[in-house]
């Protein structure tokens, strides 16, 4: 196309001489990308985010017990090298947190309950969950006998930050386990057996009060955020690595949270498609007009001498530019909000007071946004596509234009 | 874990009590013996009231523990132990007053009363359950005696008894086996079994004795059945009856004393 | 000039460009699908998820002793329920029935579990307000001659080894603290699909538990109460509040026993709110884009009507009505292709069983895994109103310019 900088030139200057029709189409155009964008970005931090809090909120990617502890729950099935396991799991990228439950009756006054004591390694245990940033008041636990209550079981025992309480339990060695401990903090809502009956500890005090010197029930693994696949690999490749060990992803552990969230996906890429159907049709009807009301125009271009072929790449050019200017200037007031959003969540607390859940792990109610490539791509690539084939047929028909038609064409 | 009531009694525990002379008519003579033979093992140590030292021996797949306990009770529904042994529990000690149970854990200073949720806990990292305990002092109300065996089984001359719950009793066996040494109506044993008609547990009772001029069985032991190797055992070291306590011995106050 | 010439040359106006108008239209329909369909099928959700939960045991309102519902306990008796039931009966409920919950141990055999006791009346309670009653899958429900008859989790079941017909020991502590124990037969066994509740609660007649946790006759943990319609919930309760303010009591919806579920439901509300909000934005941007290319393309056109003495406004209420009759026709057009949709999806429904299985609950409340729809009258006509604001509201701006076109600048233009 040796005319190509003529018609160009053509185009700007068309485009320009219709300043405000011009500027109508981008400013719909970017509306479109702009909102589209904004929804993907929201839609993908809420999928996102409530996968990972689901996970991180208490289980963790990956967990490995010995075979049997999962359901039996017995407090003698101990993994005695986590060392071994920890190592292996550094091989991989991932960090390892030990865990230890044991049954016991907490009572604070007249109140009493059954709760489960969980020994947690505090420093490992915030690289692979976000169980300590769901603290709702006090402090998290210490190597002394600070300990954290569940929300629930915080209301049935009555016990409030820098109340002492009495845990009572047989230990490793058949003795009675019996010790005061101090309320350091209370959990906001997590999971249901948490928030119900769980009381955390530092391992070391988990020790001390069970006698137990060695050996822990639970090992978690992540460190690093994890897709399902990655979790699916891992899993298998660390279960071959840890003879003797049952290595299980959390989709195994809590298959039906895996399955709840697989199915808000596709609720929420159905919205999504809705949407960008919506931008769909708004570019596709500013381009079909934005070409068909200069049908006229054409015609007398076309009595001026100007070829079919030109005239068609001129349309196509001209729309193009504007499409392009329409989908940078969406661009640039999407994302912005996007990143902004990725640390200033829209914050839905006041309407859920005390926490929802779903499949028993409570979720949280801030929406972050999210910026991936999809995010991005999806919007603008469906913007290109609709543009051009809303805007070839409206080409063609101006190209084979007879003059004489289009100049009565009003 | 916890504890609580009386230890010893186990045996009282487990006969207890058909204080109630046969009398009913329409009850049928094995009935009406099984009930005579059944109270006649109960007095065995059933008093007003009894003071005695034990040892107990707890032997499982993940630890071996021996206490000691020092046990006080009157009537049915009154006891308070005390462990003495090891020096580590030393003092922790258990009230029973009627369907109530106490610790005192001096290491903390609390009292704290068991709640439903620890009734199937284990009883001092024993084989025994805290509802056994507090369950035992109700056999009279929970279960109908019958005689189902009587003659020679090992070498021994026997009875053997079987208790049914009634239909109302809030009791999770289907039915307990005891057999009876006929000649001096001591116990030998007694079989728990659930409702598949699987036998649970067995409480096998020897080392007969006397003891303040009671002959009886001094040694008892819990043997659960899917558990290989593992029991619990009590032996007494004495026991006496017949003492006169002041009421407030048997309160949450006692309990506190050591 | 009048309304109807107002109106016809709006009609007029938009067919002359029969392309654009069509699409316009398209996209007013596209914005009343999507509002429909997503506003119905969470209508349908929802309300299927309040009623389900409210039959798992609390009822859309409940009258509890003050205190209850933040930390439940046996020694929180609401007394007097006989007025309690009069009164409920009295502010149209569609059924009210006393319950009793407590913790409680459960032993059979050598085995045991926590969980917990509910009581109810096996004379009057009924599977369409009571789940367990519904889901039973083996035995049956106890009889009011069975006293000690029992339900039980289809899980716990397993694990207790429990079959119709053994017995089941429950511990629990009585209105005084003491603790209590009972025994009961199981009678049937029920699967909700909700696991802790298959593993956790245990129906028992609730004359029987009275008994054994030393309540009188006239005496429950609650009264769960059942609306017709769950949107009556602060209604009802309200009006029960002005009988028994002041003695003890807390009258509450299902929004504070089950807060969880409510938290669950305006968060997704305000999602699918926040969606089709969006996409009416999007429809509103497609047709200011309309509205006002079409009015550049005739400013010679207004200018002219300007020169022969026509006001402004009524440049500006032409063009109006030109948004008027798009919004009128994008509606008609909407509602032709949405009723069939909706009258499907209303009776037949989508069965996503395959997609997301049936024991999917959320905040702890089974959701039904078939997609079916259920649009409140007055969510609809507000869906239909907001929609046709929309598109009124986007003609203002290209109506506004319109009527400030300078006659002789506009009649220069070509």
């Amino acid at each position: 196309m040796r005319r190509l900088p003529f018609i160009t030139a053509l185009a700007i200057k068309n485009i320009r001489r219709r300043r405000q029709r011009s500027l109508i189409m981008v400013a719909a155009i970017a509306f479109a990308v702009f909102i589209a964008i904004y929804y993907a970005a929201l839609s993908e931090g809420l999928l996102a985010n409530t996968e990972r809090n689901a996970v991180l909120m208490e289980s963790g990617y990956i967990q490995a017990h010995l075979p049997g502890y999962l359901e039996e729950h017995d407090f003698y099935q101990l993994i005695n090298d986590f060392a071994r396991v920890r190592a292996v799991a550094g091989e991989f990228g991932l960090a390892a947190a030990p865990r230890l439950f044991g049954f016991a009756l907490a009572a604070n006054g007249g109140d009493s309950a059954g709760v489960v004591l969980r020994g947690i390694d505090p420093a490992l245990e915030d690289r692979v969950t976000m169980l300590a940033s769901h603290l709702r008041s006090g402090s998290w636990v210490d190597g002394r006998s600070g300990v954290v209550l569940g929300t629930r079981l915080s209301r049935k025992l009555g016990a409030g930050i820098g109340d002492e309480i009495v845990l009572l339990a047989q230990a490793a060695d058949g003795s009675i386990a019996n010790d005061l401990f101090r309320v350091n903090g209370i959990l906001k809502p997590v999971a249901n057996e948490i928030d119900q009956g769980t009381i955390i500890v530092s391992v070391a005090v988990f020790r001390r009060f069970f006698v137990l010197k060695s050996g822990v029930h639970e090992i978690a693994l992540g460190g690093r955020v994890l897709d399902r696949g990655e979790v699916a690999a891992l899993t298998r490749v660390l279960a071959a690595r840890l003879p003797g060990l049952e290595v299980k992803g959390w989709p195994e552990i809590a298959p039906v949270l895996a399955r709840v969230l697989d199915s808000s996906r596709g609720a929420l890429v159905v919205m999504l498609l809705l949407i960008y159907a919506a931008m769909a049709i708004l570019i596709l009807n500013a381009v079909l007009m934005g070409v068909f009301e200069r049908v006229r125009e054409f015609g007398v271009m076309r009595a001026l001498g100007l070829g079919p072929a030109a005239l068609f790449g001129l349309v196509m050019i001209e729309n193009g530019i504007i499409v392009v200017c329409g989908g940078v200037c969406g661009l640039m007031v999407a994302v912005p909000l996007v990143v902004y959003g990725q640390s200033h969540p829209i914050d839905l607390t006041f309407l859920a007071a005390d926490a929802s859940s779903i499949a028993g792990v409570a979720i949280d109610p801030c929406w972050y946004t999210s910026l991936t490539v999809s995010v991005l791509a999806w919007p603008l690539g469906l913007m290109a596509g609709i543009a051009v084939i809303a805007a070839v047929y409206p080409a063609l028909h101006a190209a084979f234009i007879n003059p004489v038609t289009a100049l009565g064409y009003d | 874990m916890s504890f609580f009531a009386k230890v010893m009694p186990f045996a009282a525990v487990i006969f207890v009590l058909f204080p109630v002379p046969v009398q009913a008519a329409g009850i049928g003579r094995d009935t009406a013996r099984a009930r005579a033979i059944m109270t006649r093992v109960d007095d065995l140590w059933r008093a007003e009231s009894s003071h005695g030292v034990m040892v107990m021996r707890v032997v499982t797949a993940h630890y071996q523990r021996n206490l000691k306990l020092e046990e006080w009770s009157r009537g049915r529904d009154e006891s308070l132990v005390r462990i003495l042994y090891p020096p580590r529990e030393n003092g922790t000690a258990t009230l029973k007053s009627g369907n109530t149970v106490y610790t005192w854990l001096p290491r903390t200073d609390r009292v704290i009363r068991l709640t439903s949720s620890t009734m199937m806990a284990t009883w001092m990292g024993s084989h025994f359950t805290n509802d056994d305990l507090v369950k035992a002092s109700r056999l009279a109300d929970d279960y109908d005696p019958g005689i189902v065996f009587t003659g020679v089984r090992h070498g021994i001359d026997l009875i053997e008894i079987a208790l049914r719950p009634r239909p109302d009793a809030a009791v999770v066996w289907d039915r307990i086996l005891v057999e009876v040494d006929r000649s001096r109506t001591l116990p030998l044993v007694c079989r728990y079994y659930d409702e598949d008609g699987q036998l649970v547990r067995s409480l096998f009772f020897s080392g007969v004795k006397m003891m303040d001029n009671r002959l009886l069985p001094t040694v008892m032991r819990m043997v659960p059945a899917d558990k290989p190797g593992e029991f619990t055992e009590i032996r007494y070291q004495s026991l006496e009856f017949g003492l006169v306590f002041a009421d407030s011995f048997f309160s949450v106050n006692q309990l506190r004393r050591r | 000039m009048d309304n109807i010439f107002l109106l016809k040359t709006g009609w007029r106006s938009i067919w002359r460009n029969r392309r654009r108008t069509l699409i316009t239209l398209s996209s007013v329909a596209f914005g009343l699908l999507v509002s429909v369909t997503f506003t119905g099928s969470a209508d349908y959700a929802y309300t299927n998820m309040i009623d389900t939960s409210a039959t798992m045991g609390f009822g859309h309102v409940t009258v509890a002793a003050a205190g209850y519902n933040r930390a439940p306990s046996p020694s929180l008796v609401l007394s007097g329920c006989d007025l309690v039931l009069a009164a409920a009966v009295k502010s149209g409920v569609r059924a009210a029935r006393l319950r009793i919950v407590a913790q409680a141990m459960l032993a059979a055999g050598g085995r045991s579990s926590g969980g917990e006791v509910m009581g109810i009346d096996p004379a009057v309670e009924t599977g369409g307000f009571n789940v367990f009653l519904r889901d039973i899958v083996r035995g049956r429900m106890f009889t009011p001659a069975e006293t000690r008859g029992a339900l039980v989790g289809e899980v716990m079941a397993r694990r207790l080894k429990l079959v119709p017909g053994r017995r089941l020991v429950y511990t629990t502590t009585d209105r005084h603290g003491e603790m209590v124990s009972g025994v009961a037969r199981i009678s049937g066994i029920f699967r909700t699909g909700v696991s802790g509740v298959d593993n956790g609660v245990v129906v028992l007649p609730l004359a029987r538990l009275r008994q054994v946790l030393g309540y009188g006759r006239d005496e429950a943990s609650f009264a769960a109460l059942f609306l017709a319609d769950q949107r009556q919930s602060r209604i009802v309760r309200n009006s029960l509040a002005r009988h028994f303010t002041g003695i003890g009591r807390e009258i509450l919806t299902w929004r504070e026993t089950q807060a969880d579920l409510a938290g669950l439901i305006a968060m997704d509300r305000a999602g699918n709110y926040l969606m089709q909000f969006l996409i009416w934005l999007l429809v509103a941007a497609g047709i200011f884009n309309t509205m006002q290319m079409s009015v550049m393309e005739r400013r010679r056109q207004f200018g002219i009507m300007q020169a022969v003495g026509m006001a402004p406004r009524w440049i500006f209420f032409l063009v109006m009505a030109e948004a008027l009759w798009l919004g009128v026709c994008g509606l008609a057009v909407g509602v032709v292709v949405t009723l069939p949709c909706y009258l499907y999806l209303r009776h037949v429904g989508l069965n996503l069983e395959t997609l997301i299985g049936n024991d999917y609950s959320a905040a702890g409340v089974l959701v039904d895994p078939v997609l079916r729809l259920r649009l409140f009258p007055e969510t609809g006509l507000v869906i239909v109103g907001f929609l046709f604001f929309i598109v009124l509201a986007a003609g203002v701006y290209p109506g506004l310019v319109a009527a400030r076109t300078r006659p002789i600048a506009a009649m220069r233009q070509r």
